[in-house]
Order: C-alpha cells, then sequence, then structure tokens
C-alpha cells in the first residue's frame, strides 16, 4: 500500500476497488463542490454582499456628456460646505456620477426608500468607489460604465472616498478624492 | 509492483492518461487558460456600448 507521497505500489491501480470512506470523501466534496457553485447565484439575492451591476462600454467624453445633462437638468442647490452642484434627480430616474482626478461629482440627494438607476464611470485612471460608513466598495474605469439598481435604506450624510490609489503626475491627490451623497425622507 | 497480478494486463486509459505526467501538465496550463483568461476576454470584448 503507498501513501499519497508515493507511487501506487498496483501496476494496475486503476481497477482496485475505492475503499468505502474514500467514495464517500469523493461524493460528499464534490457534492459541496456543485452546491456552492450554483449557490454563487444565491449571494446575489441573500446577505449583505455587494449588488450586481451591468457593465457598458462608454467613452469619458459620452459619460461626462451624461453627468452635464442630469446636473443641468435636477441641480437643486449649492452645497453649503463645498460649494459644488447638489444634484437631486426624480426617483426612479438614470443618475450619473463621475469619478475623475480627484474628485467624485456631482453630489447627489437621494429620496429613501425609492429606487434609482446609478451610472458609475472615471472620466480619467481607474478609481474606487467606497462608499462611507456603509463600506460598499466597486472600482470604477474608465471606457465603462457600471449601472447599480440601489434603494438607499438610511438617511443621511454619506461620504464616497476612492478606495484605489490613483496618484497623480505632477502631485498626489489621491487621500482628497472624496464625494458625498445625501439620502432624504 | 508486488500485487500485480498479471504483468500483461493493459492499464486502464485514465490510469495511463493520469500517470502522463506532461498531460497533466498540460492540462494544468490549459484549464485555467481557457476557463479564466479566454472566457475573461471573450466577456470583456463582448460587453455592450452604453445607450
Amino acid at each position: 500500500m503507498g501513501t499519497s507521497y508515493t507511487p501506487p505500489t498496483n501496476p494496475d491501480w486503476w481497477r482496485e476497488p475505492i475503499e468505502r470512506t474514500e467514495i464517500w470523501w469523493i461524493v460528499l466534496s464534490f457534492a459541496w463542490c456543485v452546491f456552492m457553485f450554483i449557490w454563487m447565484t444565491g449571494w446575489h439575492f441573500v446577505g449583505p454582499q455587494n449588488m450586481s451591476n451591468e457593465t457598458y462600454k462608454t467613452t469619458p467624453e459620452a459619460f461626462s456628456k451624461k453627468v452635464a445633462e442630469m446636473q443641468a437638468q435636477y441641480t437643486v442647490r449649492q452645497d453649503e460646505a463645498t460649494g459644488e452642484d447638489v444634484v437631486a434627480p426624480p426617483p426612479g430616474s438614470d443618475v450619473y456620477l463621475a469619478a475623475m482626478s480627484w474628485q467624485y461629482r456631482p453630489i447627489l440627494e437621494l429620496q429613501k426608500g425609492q429606487k434609482y438607476r446609478l451610472h458609475m464611470s472615471s472620466l480619467d485612471v481607474g478609481h474606487g468607489f467606497s462608499l462611507q460608513p456603509e463600506n460598499i466598495n466597486f472600482q470604477v474605469y474608465p471606457g465603462y460604465e457600471m449601472v447599480l439598481n440601489v434603494t438607499p435604506n438610511k438617511t443621511g450624510t454619506f461620504a464616497i472616498a476612492c478606495g484605489e490609489y490613483c496618484g497623480g503626475v505632477n502631485a498626489m491627490g489621491h487621500h482628497t478624492m472624496l464625494g458625498r451623497i445625501y439620502v432624504k425622507e | 509492483m508486488s500485487e500485480s497480478t498479471s504483468g500483461n494486463v493493459k492499464p486502464h486509459f485514465m490510469q495511463t492518461a493520469l500517470d502522463n505526467q506532461w498531460l497533466m501538465l498540460a492540462l494544468a496550463v490549459l484549464v485555467p487558460t481557457v476557463f479564466y483568461t479566454l472566457w475573461g476576454l471573450w466577456d470583456v470584448m463582448n460587453i455592450p456600448t452604453a445607450p
């Protein structure tokens, strides 16, 4: 009898009957693999996992145009803290959020319990979307538009921090890259 | 080799395959390449353009 470190001693080892406990280990572990594989779809519906997203190809020009159109249509005020536009798109609409070195724009104001289609893309390099304090994280790439179906379930002020080191050629602004989402009743 | 019942038994083809380390190496490279790299590239190339 060999071990797992030495070749089998029987030259016709494939035709040897398999020991009962080994068969059980094989069947159980294979069944578990199949279950976990199928259950991967389950995590899209169960548990506090990252949301499933749709992805489309885009360009920085096309995406910034969509952001500008939304901003022109739904800007409601200037943010007191930053002076940036606060955009409050109607519930159920498409909301566009652009990442760029080094900011997330515009500032969004959403309503609790309402559904939105949140589109995100980068206008230059790869950035990270990190919503705090909820700790929801995504990567945001240039050339790709990611769409998330979101329903804010808490009111408050949420910060977006860049979670992917985005550096810079002449300056280092990654640590200052912030955005904001307001959720109201 | 002491448990051999007959020296003329042709090994099962699965045994021949599993004993072939070069085949195992080829499969170890090929399977992840097809199911990870090529599938991923195919997926990225088929992303639709944003409406």
